[in-house]
C-alpha cells in the first residue's frame, strides 16, 4: 500500500459494526494465518468483497466475507506524523496517483520488453560495436568470465552457466561475438588455464 | 590475443588495500579470501593491466627499489602464476 | 599497540532506526544514535561508491532491524557492485524464504547473526516480546535452508540465566549452529529504564561464568564472547593468574589499551553521521557524502584522543588506586564507561574485577 502505508506505520482502526464496506476503504483482512494483510477495497458485490493493494497488478485471488474483515483503517502514524487515511470515495482520490502510477509503469514495461527482447534477438544495434573485453579468472568450479567495457564489468558467465549481462549492454553485443568468446577461451585452456 | 609469454590482467573486483610500510592485502570478495603481499609485489600487481610487458615490469621494480634479488624474475613469475591460480588475476580472452 | 590501518577496513552501517520489537535491554533506542530519521537508500549507495575508493572490504548493516528497509536488497546489491562482503545483524523476526534465497544468491554474505535468548518461547520472549522465539526460529531455519553463514547472539539477563545450557543444546546440537555468541545486557539504551530487573548482580554474573565456562569446555571452541561473563570469566582469571604468579604485564597493561576497534572500523548512524562506534554514536565525526572518509579516518581529532587513550596510564585514576590487578588490567571498553560514569577516558566500572569481587562475585575454576 505503498506510499499511503508502509511496513512498520503503526495503524489505527475500527470495527465495521456500524458502517457498510465501501470500494475505496482500507481494511484489514483476517487470512486465518499470523500475518494480517492490509488492502484496499476495490468492490462490493453480492458474491462478498474484492480487495487489491494499491501496487499490485491484480485483485487478491480472494472474495472475502463481511465477517473476514477486521476493520476499516481510520488513521496512521509513522515516526511523529499522524494522518487521516481516506475510505470510499475519498479513498479512491487519495489511491489515484498510486494506481495511475502503477497502470502507466505497467503499460510502458509492456510494450518495452518486446522491443528489447526483438532487439536483442535481431541483433539490429550490433553495428554499434562496444569495445569489450573478457578475462577469464581460475575458480575452483571452473574458469569464470568476466566481461568488461573500459574498466567497468557489464556481464560474468560461469561454466555451465550462460552469460548474465546488465541490461542494457546485451543490445549491443552480438551472440556470435559472445560464443565466440567462449571458444577462445575453451581453446586456450593451456596448461595454465586448467 | 594471449601469447604464452603475455602476462594476466588483475581481477577487477580484487581490492587492494595499501596498508603500512608499502605491504598490501589483496582481498576477493567473491571468495572472501585474502593475502598480504610486499611492496615489490603490489608494484608488481599495480602493472598487470594486460598491456605492461614483464621485461617493462622488472625493469621499474631494479629501478625502484634497492636491494632487488637476482632471482627477481622467478619470484616474479611465481607470483604472478600465484595470482592466477588464487583467481587474483587472469588472461584476457 | 597495533599499528591504525590506511583506511577503515570495515563499516558498521545503522541502515535504518527502526525496529519491530522493543527489546527490554536495547542498546538502541533512547540512546544517542536513536536520531529517528533514516536516509534514502541513494545517500547509502553514493557513500558505497567512497567506501569502494577507500578500499573497505566489509560492511555490517544494523540497526534498528535491517530487514525493515524495503529497500536492503537495493542496499546489498550497491555493496556487493562495490566490492564488499557484507555481515547483517538482526533479530531474524522478519526473515522469509524469498529474503534467504536472495541473501544466499549474492554469494557475498560473510554472517547472519540472529538474537536469540532463550530456549524456550517463555524464556525467550520475557524481554523480546510475544510471538519472536517462534519468526526467530523461522527465519533461522530459512536462512540454513540456504546455506548462509547463520549464528545466534544470546544476551545473558536475569531470565535466561539459567537456560544456558538448554540454549546452547539448542543451537549447538539440535540446530547444528558451527558456534553462537554471547554477552551480557548492558547498562545503555532501554535497559537504564529498569537495569535491575535486567542484569545480573556480582553473584549472578559468577553463577553465568560457571556455566559458560562448563559449556565453553564441553562444545570446544563454539562459544565465542568478546565481552560478557565467558569473556570476563577467562580475561578475569588470567589477570587474577598474572597477580598470584607476579608476572609482568603484557600487550601494555596498565593503560587504557581495551578498545581496538578505532583503528580498524567506524560506523554510520542512521542519518549519516559517521561516528567511531555504534555505542560512541555521541562522538560525531561527519556527515557521508559531505565530508571525505579518508580526511576523518587519518585527521579527526576525537579518533585521534580515542587511538591515544592507550597512552593514559590506569595509575591516573581515583577509580584505579591500590588496586592488585591494575598492571593487568585495560580498562576495557570507552563505551561503557561513557555509559556509567559520563566519560570516554576512563576505565569501565562494568569490566572492574576488583569492583565485581567487592560486590560478592568470585572467579570460578577453569575447568580442566
Amino acid at each position: 500500500m505503498n506510499p499511503i502505508l508502509r511496513d512498520l506505520d503503526k495503524l489505527y482502526f475500527c470495527s465495521f459494526e456500524k458502517g457498510e464496506i465501501r470500494a475505496g476503504d482500507v481494511v484489514v483482512i483476517d487470512t486465518g494465518l499470523e500475518k494480517k494483510v492490509i488492502h484496499r477495497v476495490v468492490s462490493v458485490n453480492e458474491r462478498g468483497i474484492i480487495t487489491r493493494g494499491d501496487n499490485n497488478y491484480a485483485d487478491d485471488s480472494w472474495t472475502l466475507r463481511s465477517e473476514q474483515i477486521a476493520g476499516k483503517v481510520m488513521y496512521a502514524l509513522r515516526g511523529k506524523r499522524k494522518w487521516i487515511v481516506r475510505g470510499g470515495w475519498g479513498g479512491q482520490i487519495q489511491s489515484a496517483p498510486t494506481i495511475f502510477k502503477r497502470k502507466l509503469l505497467w503499460r510502458v514495461h509492456g510494450i518495452l520488453r518486446p522491443i528489447y527482447q526483438g532487439l536483442v534477438t535481431s541483433e539490429k544495434l550490433g553495428f554499434i560495436s562496444l569495445p569489450v573485453k573478457a578475462i577469464a579468472l581460475q575458480r575452483p568450479e571452473g574458469v569464470e568470465l568476466l566481461l568488461m567495457l573500459s574498466g567497468h564489468i557489464v556481464g560474468k558467465k560461469k561454466t555451465g552457466e550462460p552469460w548474465r549481462i546488465k541490461p542494457p549492454m546485451r543490445l549491443f553485443l552480438k551472440e556470435s561475438d559472445l560464443s565466440e568468446i567462449v571458444d577462445r577461451m575453451n581453446s586456450l585452456q593451456s596448461p595454465r588455464m586448467k | 590475443m594471449m601469447h604464452e609469454c603475455s602476462l594476466p590482467t588483475i581481477n577487477p573486483q580484487v581490492v587492494c588495500r595499501e596498508e603500512f610500510d608499502g605491504w598490501a592485502i589483496l582481498f576477493d570478495p567473491d571468495s572472501g579470501k585474502a593475502f598480504g603481499i610486499n611492496p615489490v609485489a603490489v608494484r608488481i600487481w599495480k602493472n598487470l593491466d594486460g598491456k605492461t610487458k614483464k621485461e617493462d615490469i622488472l625493469q621499474e621494480l631494479k629501478s625502484s627499489f634497492s636491494e632487488v634479488p637476482e632471482n627477481i624474475e622467478s619470484d616474479f613469475v611465481d607470483f604472478v602464476r600465484d595470482l592466477v591460480e588464487k583467481g587474483f588475476a587472469g588472461y584476457e580472452v | 599497540m597495533p599499528a591504525v590501518m590506511s583506511t577503515p577496513r570495515s563499516m558498521e552501517l545503522e541502515i535504518t532506526g527502526k525496529c519491530n520489537l522493543r527489546c527490554r535491554y536495547c542498546s538502541h533506542f533512547d540512546s544517542p544514535g536513536d536520531v529517528g530519521i533514516d536516509l534514502p537508500a541513494e545517500e547509502w549507495l553514493k557513500f558505497f561508491e567512497e567506501l569502494n575508493r577507500c578500499a573497505v572490504i566489509r560492511v555490517c548493516f544494523s540497526g534498528g532491524e535491517p530487514f525493515c528497509r524495503e529497500d536492503l536488497r537495493e542496499l546489498i546489491e550497491g555493496a556487493v557492485r562495490n566490492r564488499m562482503r557484507y555481515r547483517i545483524l538482526t533479530n531474524g523476526t522478519l526473515i522469509s524464504e524469498e529474503i534467504a534465497e536472495f541473501l544466499a544468491s549474492t554469494k557475498r554474505c560473510e554472517s547472519i547473526q540472529v538474537s536469540i535468548d532463550g530456549s524456550s518461547e517463555e524464556i525467550n520472549d520475557s524481554f523480546r516480546g510475544r510471538g519472536t522465539f517462534k519468526k526467530a526460529m523461522r527465519g533461522i531455519e530459512f536462512l540454513k535452508s540456504y546455506g548462509l553463514p547463520v549464528t545466534v547472539r544470546v544476551t545473558i539477563h536475569k531470565k535466561n540465566l539459567e537456560d544456558l545450557e538448554n540454549i546452547a543444546k539448542l543451537l549447538l546440537d539440535d540446530l547444528q549452529l558451527p558456534s553462537f555468541s554471547t554477552n551480557s545486557a548492558s547498562y545503555m539504551g532501554l535497559c537504564r529504564t529498569n537495569p535491575e530487573e535486567i542484569q545480573l548482580t556480582a553473584k549472578e554474573q559468577t553463577r553465568a561464568m560457571e556455566t559458560l565456562l562448563i559449556l565453553d569446555k564441553k562444545y570446544k571452541d563454539r562459544i565465542m564472547a568478546m565481552a560478557g561473563p565467558l569473556a570476563e570469566a577467562k580475561i578475569w582469571s588470567e589477570m587474577e593468574e598474572s597477580r598470584c604468579m607476579n608476572l609482568p604485564s603484557k600487550n601494555y597493561g596498565g593503560h587504557l589499551t581495551g578498545c581496538g576497534c578505532v583503528r580498524r572500523e567506524l560506523a554510520v548512524r542512521s542519518d549519516g553521521i559517521i561516528v567511531p562506534c555504534t555505542i560512541l554514536s555521541h562522538i560525531e565525526l561527519g556527515r557521508i557524502n559531505r565530508d571525505d572518509l579518508r580526511t576523518i579516518w587519518r585527521h579527526h581529532p576525537a579518533l585521534r584522543s580515542l587511538r591515544d587513550r592507550t597512552n593514559i596510564s590506569l595509575q591516573d585514576y581515583e577509580f584505579c588506586k591500590g588496586c592488585a590487578y591494575i598492571e593487568y588490567c585495560t580498562g576495557s571498553c570507552p563505551a561503557m564507561a561513557y555509559n556509567l560514569i559520563g566519560q570516554v577516558n576512563h576505565p569501565s566500572p562494568d569490566s572492574c574485577l576488583r569492583r565485581f569481587l567487592e560486590e560478592g562475585g568470585r572467579l570460578p575454576e577453569i575447568p580442566s
